[in-house]
């Protein structure tokens, strides 16, 4: 009787301690082993015990991420020391799939969390107009985009019956422009931008009311396909090679997203939504994005 | 009553709280994983207490005037605010952000205005940069005319990216930082007293007590204002928000969801712009109209209290009327879930008292399972330990 209270009071002090590993993946027949109970590894799971270890058997794979959101492949059949591999957490993670497993991480780990305990997390609604660029609003923050190719539409909306223009500089205070284009209703593909220049480089543009430019100007990277697919080669390169197709495509979506390249990441998150349909995180994604970016 | 105050009754009470415990602390993210989140996400019952109807039939508030900007510019509104102080309102609120220089004569001219008068509040933004491990605790401040001299408070409104705004933050501080909230800025200016109740109840979040909507507020436009098209006199001693509003339910610059949008469940379109919800928060402050949380200890108190009789009355079921049990339970587990949505609501709609159930709910949905285990650890410990209980002589008999 008295181990059992003892069990009951600590326990939720066990199990307060840091976590240090979180299962992303499991494949085939992987088990974790505790205080001599072994128990199957299931995805989300997290540990901090160093005296535990981990099964790997044959034909299977698990894929841990540390609390430094560094990523730990268990690919070869063997007992994993968790003592051994809170090694590999100890390095500082710098490589540009760490953003990805930060967002997994956040998404395993955090305890469900009410707007009344947290809320500056979700003092992101403003309740103001701004008045910035006179008689024009953008409808997203367009400061810098990459684009090399795809479907993505920028959109503004204007005060003034003017006729409106794109305009397109070499850079930020250059007076005359490359490149002016006549749009209407609001809204331009990128596409348009990208047939009419041809020259892959960075530039920066601009919407012109009548003679005015009432905007700073944004930066646009326009990529060709070798350098882009160079690009998406060497963050394919730091996906771990036992994840599923599906996962490979959100998680190579998120990266692209992150770093400003939106109609690619959009094509890269509809193509893993295709592969795994009923993926929830996959659909909410495609929503979010197209409220973010094409509702308005 | 009879079995009220047996010892099982009590432990068993006390087993199901011992499980909530340790289901609490396991650092797992559940919600994230529970479809329940995923199809009602963001959906709250307690909206069901705010009623779109009974918002418009409320009188109109006249303490309050929206003055609309449309397109107005920055000369414009300098040129606005110049004009609407020539009424002697109480306060103006300037729900208009402005995050850049532009012209620099413009902008002198502006913040001058804005500097000319004591009874203004200006807008900003405050955003906590995250870095890779934790929030910073100071947020960046977003407000070019940020200035000693000058008033000014936050537009932040609480709630998820583009969810329903339910609460707001009165005031944000820090170890090195103070902010005060736009509206609470205000009722500063206008109404000192009941800027000390607010400042008194020292909430972090108080829930918005949404009583009108936007047709239940006197708006007028800028350009009838500069244009002498309105009668001047109205203004007087009102609390005037300068801002942006729009009745064209697609323009929704600045327009966010309520607890009054008239879809409950698969919202389409944001029902209220900003400038409205502040209009709201001050009417409420001004009325002391706050909604009132129950404390944890009260939530504790109250789903103790339910599963102990919920455990009386299983008992007598289990022990006397064994085939009904299995029967009633599940109603009874149906009907306190239920029931306690329907009460919460109504305390919220009509007391302005927001009781949390959800433990009380938890605790009943998880009961007939910690029953089960309680009776056999209790027929376990009687066998090796002969300890008492009910269950072996009324339901076990050797």
């Amino acid at each position: 009787m008295k181990t059992i209270l003892l069990c009951v009071l600590f326990l939720p002090c066990i199990l307060k301690a840091e976590t240090k590993f979180v299962v992303y993946q499991v494949k085939g027949n992987v088990s974790f082993t505790q205080n001599n109970i072994t128990t199957t590894l299931k995805i989300g799971q997290m540990f901090n015990d160093a005296n535990a270890a981990i099964h790997v058997s044959y034909n299977s794979s698990a894929i841990l991420i540390c609390n430094n959101y560094s990523v730990i492949n268990l690919t070869s059949p063997d007992t994993y020391s968790l003592l051994k591999l809170a090694d590999s957490c100890k390095e500082p993670v710098g490589s540009v799939t760490s953003v990805y497993f930060r967002f997994v991480w956040d998404e395993l780990t955090q305890a469900h969390s009410s707007i009344e305990e947290h809320r500056r997390k979700y003092m992101h609604n403003i309740g103001a107009v701004t008045r910035g660029c006179e008689g024009l609003q953008f409808f997203s923050n367009y400061d810098t985009i990459n684009y090399s190719s795809g479907f993505f539409p920028v959109k503004w909306s204007s005060a003034s019956s003017a006729p409106v223009k794109l305009v397109l500089y070499n850079d930020e205070t250059a007076e005359m422009p490359l490149l002016k284009i006549d749009v209407a209703d609001g809204l331009i593909n990128l596409n348009t931008i990208k047939d009419s220049l041809q020259t892959p480089g960075g530039y920066y543009w601009n919407i012109r009311t009548g003679n005015s430019e009432n905007c700073p100007r944004k930066y646009l990277k326009l990529w060709d396909k070798k350098s882009f697919q160079s690009f998406c080669d060497s963050v394919q390169n730091l996906i771990p090679a036992n994840l599923d197709n599906a996962e490979k495509m959100y998680m190579l979506a998120f990266i692209l997203e992150y770093n400003y390249f939106y109609a690619e990441s959009y094509n890269y998150y509809k193509l893993a939504n295709n592969k795994n349909p009923s993926n929830k995180k996959y659909q909410n994604s495609i929503q979010l994005f197209m409220k973010t970016y094409f509702s308005q | 009553m009879r079995y009220f105050f047996k010892r099982d009754t009590i432990l068993a009470t006390i087993s199901v709280f011992i499980v909530i415990l340790i289901v609490g602390v396991l650092p797992l993210n559940m919600h994230a994983l529970s479809p329940i989140k995923l199809v009602l996400s963001d959906i709250s019952f307690n909206d069901l207490a705010f009623s779109p109807q009974n918002a418009q039939n409320m009188p109109k508030d006249d303490r309050i005037a929206i003055i609309n900007i449309d397109t107005l510019q920055r000369q414009g509104i300098a040129d606005l605010i110049n004009k609407l102080e020539s009424f002697s309102p109480t306060a103006i609120g300037l729900d208009v952000l402005f995050l850049e220089h532009k012209d620099s004569a413009i902008d002198n001219y502006l913040l001058q205005t804005l500097k000319a008068y004591p009874n203004i509040v200006t807008s900003e933004q405050l955003e906590w940069q995250e870095n890779k491990t934790h929030n910073t605790d100071k947020p960046a401040v977003y407000n070019m005319f940020r200035n000693e001299n000058l008033k000014a408070g936050y537009v932040n409104f609480i709630g998820e990216d583009s969810g329903v705004i339910r609460y707001y933050s009165p005031f944000e501080k820090g170890n090195d930082y103070n902010y005060t909230a736009f509206s609470s800025a205000i009722v500063k200016v206008a109404n000192p007293g009941a800027y000390n109740t607010l400042l008194k109840r020292d909430k972090e979040t108080e829930w918005i007590n949404y009583k009108r909507t936007a047709d239940q507020y006197y708006i007028f436009g800028a350009d009838d204002i500069l244009h002498n098209s309105t009668d001047s006199s109205f203004f007087k001693n009102k609390i005037l928000l300068v801002g942006f509003y729009s009745s064209n339910p697609n323009y929704i610059e600045d327009k966010h969801f309520t607890p009054l949008n008239k879809k409950f469940v698969g919202k389409s379109i944001p029902d209220m712009d900003g400038i409205v919800i502040n209009a709201n928060i001050i009417s409420m402050v001004l009325d002391k109209a706050y909604i009132h949380k129950s404390p944890l200890w009260f939530n504790i108190l109250l789903a103790v209290f339910i599963t102990w009789i919920s455990f009386a009355i299983f008992l007598h079921f289990y022990l006397h009327r064994h085939l009904s049990f299995y029967i009633v339970v599940p109603i009874i587990q149906l009907l306190s879930a239920i029931v306690s949505i329907y009460v919460s609501i109504l305390l919220l709609r009509f007391l302005k008292v927001n009781i949390d159930f959800t433990l009380s709910v938890l605790a009943i949905i998880i009961a007939i399972e910690v029953f089960h285990f309680y009776e056999a650890l209790a027929l376990g410990l009687h066998k090796k330990y002969r300890y008492k209980t009910i269950f072996t002589t009324k339901t076990h008999p050797k």
